[in-house]
């Protein structure tokens, strides 16, 4: 079933192919840390308001999926950003998530690079499995 | 008599050598700045600091040492189909850069195996330091990004063999790395004729890069195109680039020296993206442009 980009419903789909990954388990056994993906929003666009959705990771593993309350935007201490554009890019497969980080197109809102950069692999595998949810994004992006 | 056809060999028309394209003043100045000898570095200090480091010290200096020591040779071993492409159309300037360049990693393989037998003494086989995401880069994708212009010197294949070489292995993982191990040296105080020559080695990569953000640039400018091959070729590299900080790390706890991994990410990062930013300007500019861009 097909669900729009960044909404509750997609992120709960996302958790649930996270934990289907095991490339994901095998290189994210130590990371321990909730992350939160955004969208900034384009006035004039079909996405004129931010999204977020928020993933709870521990161990290899998702705990729970969900569109990011103001609570979790507070706690979370990985927020991660970029436009509508380049998520579509980055869940098509034609931006890897840490090449656009250094890039400088996606923007590590909230965290710390080193810390992020020492997950590359795990990072991948959560675009991996963002990638196989069933994807929707308004026409006007 | 058969009439020999002309090769148009530049030097001898009107025009001669173009000395305001970037390449050639890269070449001017590689005649000024490369020219050191790595021979002639003191390494008189460097032995005795050596005997003064604890095990994982000198364990973490063989490390990163083994790493470069390899991707010198890499490089000064795969750069020739790159130079061969650029002689084959006849692009003399640029040619005339190369042959610095390629002096130059022969001179870096010399300095870093100097250093392991007269100061380490390390009659060993380093290449266990060699960590997965390493081979896969300096054994596999390297020299097969180069190999691949000796039987399709295509602009995709050059611009395939630059950003592999010029932005990933000098770009990324020597730059960074020689940043993190000079950085390390001089707030230690040791190994002064080891920092000495790896002074000289960042300023001699500088000019490489420059050059592979010219040959990108002049590439995309003349087909805008390329520029998806480029973003490609990243998203394959930059994993295992990353990576291997990581896996120069992990097994020391606590690292030596205080080396820290933010570090090494933040300056890989802020360079990478004055590069890409200045290669990306070049999908909406002429060759003529390119040709004034500052080296």
């Amino acid at each position: 079933m097909a669900h729009e980009v960044f909404t509750d419903a997609w992120a709960q789909a996302w958790c649930s192919k996270i934990n289907e990954n095991e490339n994901y388990k095998e290189n994210a056994k130590d990371w321990e840390w909730p992350l939160i993906l955004k969208m900034s929003g384009t006035s004039g666009t079909d996405i004129a308001e931010d999204r977020a959705v928020y993933v709870d990771l521990k161990n290899g593993e998702c705990l729970a999926g969900r569109e990011a309350t103001s609570g979790d935007m507070e706690k979370a201490p990985y927020i991660v950003t970029a436009t509508a554009k380049t998520w579509q890019k980055v869940l098509n497969g034609d931006t890897d998530l840490m090449t656009g980080i250094m890039w400088g197109k996606i923007k590590l809102e909230k965290g710390n690079l080193g810390a992020i950069a020492q997950y590359v692999s795990a990072a991948k595998q959560l675009v991996v499995s963002a990638a196989k949810v069933e994807t929707t994004f308004p026409e006007n992006i | 008599m058969t009439t020999v056809t002309a090769r148009g060999l530049k030097t001898t028309t009107a025009g001669g050598l173009n000395h305001a394209l970037p390449p050639m003043r890269l070449y001017h100045k590689a005649k000024e700045l490369g020219i050191w000898n790595p021979k002639h570095i003191d390494l008189t200090n460097d032995k005795a600091d050596w005997h003064k480091l604890s095990d994982n010290e000198r364990d973490v200096i063989l490390r990163l040492t083994s790493l470069f020591q390899a991707g010198e040779e890499s490089v000064t071993l795969d750069l020739l189909p790159l130079i061969m492409t650029i002689a084959r159309e006849g692009r003399v300037e640029e040619e005339m850069f190369l042959t610095t360049f390629l002096w130059e990693e022969a001179k870096h393989t010399e300095f870093f195996r100097r250093f392991i037998d007269e100061v380490t003494g390390a009659a060993i086989d380093l290449t266990p330091y060699h960590s997965e995401s390493y081979k896969q880069i300096i054994y596999k994708e390297l020299p097969d990004s180069l190999n691949a212009l000796l039987t399709d010197p295509s602009p995709a294949n050059q611009v395939k063999a630059s950003v592999t070489y010029n932005m990933i292995v000098e770009g990324v993982m020597a730059e960074t790395g020689y940043h993190g191990y000079y950085a390390m040296l001089e707030k230690n105080n040791i190994l002064p004729g080891l920092k000495e020559g790896i002074g000289n080695l960042k300023r001699d990569e500088s000019r490489h890069i420059a050059y592979g953000v010219y040959l990108l640039s002049r590439l995309v400018a003349s087909d805008p195109s390329l520029w998806e091959i480029i973003e490609e070729r990243m998203n394959t590299l930059f994993e295992p680039a990353l990576n291997i900080v990581n896996e120069i790390f992990a097994p020391y706890d606590p690292m030596p020296f205080n080396l820290q991994i933010d570090e090494f990410f933040a300056f890989a990062m802020n360079q990478f993206q004055k590069r890409m930013s200045r290669i990306e300007k070049a999908r909406k500019q002429t060759i003529e442009e390119i040709d004034k861009m500052d080296v």
